[in-house]
């Protein structure tokens, strides 16, 4: 049941009915909303349902036990093993199988160890990812174990962000559930415009967007140079619009549900550093990297030289997290490579951190591009199609080839100049406040687009696979 | 926040949004997006006809030609025009690619409301389209610009709603009907507004409503005989590229052929009964003061051999009968006519469903004397 289906809405229309008519964070609100999250993750596949409660048993239990214990650091080992090695199991073993099948082959000692071949749970990534951070917590002695199964059964199955966040951290989440504020009449316009501008983004912009990346990055031979690059343009922007949208979407509803998440996008290609777009992408991720890996590693405490291996280190894992695949861990690579390079030049060129506009935009175009570099080994299905896709890139640049993409092209312009010219604003938040004869227009408007501009095919979200 | 007030914020929102789509949907009925349509759509071509026909300086129709592409390419609308202006009467041609039988009678509806009552409709069509209730969602492109404000709840029938295209919910709101047009607004907007203000601007071609449309190639290179040997055939055109696919297509449907034949008694889809009754209301709806002609266009051997359901034309025959019987129809069936064709059927053809020149004209010699007595017959 995704966001972009009929089901889903008359789901949600259920869901939100029936909250309202419950004391709001009760305990029977609790048990429903849990109930309603099983059953929306079990339209996907309800056996993946134990595994949730298995993990989740395990987490609560040893937070609980970390508590008393004379040994947190085993117990919190433990957890940690547990978290990694389901995730290992699910999402690494067959990668782990293939590249030692690949690299003995190469050694010339060839092995054939048969892969698992499992279906990868979805959203396993996200939810391990939550229900490390609760356990760390716990342990770092940031947040109290919580006594309440019902509690926790709800951070763990959340529906709005059980399948690709918001990465919300437990003490987010429960200060919420003890201390319900009331949700103002502005915030219910703020969800519904969320909502309405995530579809948007989803169905209108990346679904859309996906038909002219898709037709080169699954057959990039034969594509000519404008067709190749703008379809890596339209990828950039598909997945940002696909995966910011669906968190729009998420925030939304949990925001109707009565739970406030955390932004996870701020217009990342408006970033005029690395580090500034690590700050506008994912934010939720990054920040959990950032707090459970790269300060864990040591941050920048020890010198330059330890501060780019952990910078390396925290993206080459991020990158990982992402796909159990070589090129995830390659584009995970660049970003830390990246972020290394930009630390050395900050340092030795003082001038390049200029605020002028000038300076800015030049650095703002060179990331966009160094980050659509590291998108081409993203989406590509392996080395050999990235490498087709930047051989493209040296074909001549053909006036008639880019006639025919010109419709991608000025929208690829206008949405990169919208990028930047929103960087700092929140229209959202300015539209909710207007009033709800406003946010109804921009409603009716959205829906408008929907019906204009829904392609004839569904295309899955993208992170649903991470 | 109290759940009450979160919802009267909701249903406050969503009021407001759904006026404002109201509006719009009002807007788009009222024919607001018409002037931006793409002309090559299947709604810009229903709109130019429209207009044409708005624009004319005088509201006299007494025959009208209606049909989808196989009456476009199959008929000389010219030389059927000067036949009945020979005798006194005014023929316009309203046939388009597309059409089918709910937007056939959209279109009459819309000129019997616009005083233009033809005397006799020249209904050509062909054996295959008797099939199908409907000639799927596209067909609202062509009908909605003839459609009355309100009045699209009948023409749904003709349009099976499938919840996941959003093409078969145009029949239910005009803002689905447009979204091609929409598009290609979107698009390429300074192109169409260019166009749009020179359309507007120029008057339409005086013998637009009486133009013929005439293909000289033909299909003789390709072994149309057969499916299988069509769609493996090399193409050597851009043309045969395109019959070939058509091959490819037609041999797909051809996988799944129908029996419309009747078994002890019985037939194997009882829906046909229903169909057969649908069909005959609706000619019933369309009559005038003369029986409708209903011409049955040429049809290529390998439809009917290896393509089109079985026992399809006796069935046809039996839609048809009783209308003939109580003088509703008279049937014209020329499906058969390009059979002994001596150079070959497919010397009539152009691609697998269109007549070239040379079967227009064939097609034309044959009918004429009929619509010549029909020109000349007193009320």
């Amino acid at each position: 049941m995704l966001f972009n289906s009929w089901e889903f809405l008359a789901f949600f229309a259920v869901v939100i009915s029936v909250s309202l008519c419950l004391p709001r964070h009760g305990r029977l609100w609790k048990l429903f909303i849990i109930a309603a999250s099983c059953y929306f993750y079990a339209q996907w596949n309800w056996k993946y349902l134990g595994l949730i409660a298995l993990t989740a048993g395990i987490d609560f239990t040893i937070a609980r036990r970390l508590v008393a214990t004379t040994r947190p650091v085993a117990l919190v080992t433990i957890s940690l093993a547990c978290n990694l090695g389901v995730l290992a199991l699910f999402k690494y073993a067959d990668f782990a199988v293939t590249s030692l099948n690949g690299a003995s082959t190469l050694l010339n000692v060839p092995l054939a160890i048969a892969p698992l071949d499992l279906v990868l749970p979805v959203g396993i990534s996200f939810y391990t990812f939550q229900n490390m951070s609760y356990t760390i917590d716990v342990y770092r002695g940031q947040l109290q174990a919580r006594r309440s199964v019902l509690d926790y059964a709800l951070f763990t199955t959340f529906f709005p962000q059980l399948l690709a966040g918001p990465i919300v951290r437990a003490s987010e989440f429960f200060s919420q559930l003890d201390h319900p504020e009331p949700v103002s009449a502005q915030e219910v316009r703020y969800a519904i415009v969320l909502i309405a501008i995530g579809y948007v983004k989803k169905v209108v912009l990346a679904d859309n967007l996906a038909v002219h990346a898709d037709a080169v990055f699954l057959s990039p031979a034969g594509a000519g140079a404008w067709q190749t690059l703008l379809s890596i343009y339209a990828f950039a922007f598909q997945i940002y619009f696909d995966f910011s949208g669906y968190t729009d979407i998420a925030i939304g509803l949990a925001l109707l549900l009565g739970l406030r998440f955390p932004k996870n996008f701020d217009y990342p290609y408006a970033a005029a550093s690395f580090q500034d777009f690590w700050r506008r992408w994912h934010m939720t991720l990054s920040r959990w990297l950032r707090d459970y890996l790269y300060i864990t590693l040591g941050g920048n405490r020890y010198g330059p030289g330890r501060t780019m291996a952990n910078l390396m280190t925290t993206m080459i894992l991020g990158g990982l997290w992402h796909g159990a695949s070589w090129t995830f861990v390659i584009w995970g690579g660049l970003h830390g490579l990246f972020l290394a390079v930009e630390r050395l030049v900050f340092s030795q060129w003082r001038w390049w951190r200029s605020i002028h506009w000038v300076v800015r935009l030049v650095r703002t175009l060179i990331v966009f591009h160094l980050v659509c570099v590291a998108w081409v080994f993203f989406r590509a299905p392996d080395f050999a199609a990235a490498r087709t896709i930047f051989a493209n890139l040296r074909l001549p640049f053909r006036a008639a080839d880019l006639s025919a993409g010109a419709p991608l092209a000025s929208l690829v312009i206008a949405l990169f100049a919208a990028q930047i010219a929103m960087a700092g604003k929140d229209l959202k938040v300015r539209a909710s406040a207007a009033g709800s004869l406003p946010v109804g227009l921009l409603v009716a408007g959205c829906g408008l687009l929907l019906i204009w501009f829904t392609p004839g095919k569904s295309v899955p979200f993208i992170y649903f696979q991470f | 926040m109290p759940a009450r007030p979160i919802a009267r914020s909701v249903v406050l929102v969503m009021l407001v949004a759904a006026c404002a789509l109201l509006a719009a949907e009002f807007a788009f009925r009222q024919g607001m997006w018409e002037v931006f349509a793409k002309p090559e759509s299947n709604a810009g071509q229903a709109i130019t006809l429209k207009r044409a026909l708005i624009d004319r300086d005088a509201t006299r129709v007494d025959f009208i030609t209606l049909g989808d592409s196989r009456a476009v390419y199959g008929l000389d609308h010219d030389r059927i025009a000067k036949s009945a202006q020979a005798a006194g009467q005014v023929h316009l041609n309203l046939s388009l690619p597309g059409m089918h039988w709910m937007s056939t009678e959209t279109i009459f509806r819309w000129l019997q409301s616009h005083e233009m009552k033809p005397k006799g409709i020249l209904l050509a069509t062909n054996i295959a389209n008797f099939q199908f209730i409907g000639n799927g969602a596209y067909e609202m492109g062509i009908a909605a610009p003839f459609a009355a404000t309100w009045d699209s709840g009948w023409m749904a029938a003709g349009i099976p709603f499938e919840p996941k295209q959003l093409a078969t919910y145009s029949p239910y709101s005009a803002l689905f009907t447009y979204r091609e047009d929409v598009q290609d607004f979107a698009a390429h907007p300074w192109t169409r507004l260019r166009e749009s203000a020179r359309q507007l601007r120029k008057p339409f071609p005086p013998d637009l409503l009486t133009r013929s449309v005439r293909e000289s190639s033909d299909v003789c290179r390709l072994p149309v005989h057969s499916l299988v040997a069509c769609s493996e055939a090399k193409p050597g055109n851009p043309r045969e590229v395109a019959n070939v696919a058509q091959c490819r297509d037609l041999r797909t449907q051809a996988a799944s052929r129908m029996d419309f034949r009747q078994t002890d008694g019985k037939r194997l889809f009882p829906h046909l009964e229903a169909l057969a009754k649908v069909r005959r209301e609706q000619l019933e709806r369309m009559k005038t003061d003369r029986p409708i002609i209903i011409v049955l266009t040429p049809v290529l051997k390998v439809w009917r051999d290896q393509l089109l359901p079985l026992g399809l034309e006796d069935w046809v025959r039996e839609v048809l009968d009783p209308l003939v019987k109580r003088g509703v129809v008279e049937v014209h069936d020329f499906t058969r006519l390009f059979d002994d064709e001596p150079a070959g059927e497919c010397s009539a053809f152009f691609d697998l469903y269109h007549q070239n020149a040379l079967g227009q004209d064939r097609l034309t010699d044959a009918l004429l004397p009929v619509l010549q007595r029909a020109f000349t017959r007193p009320q």
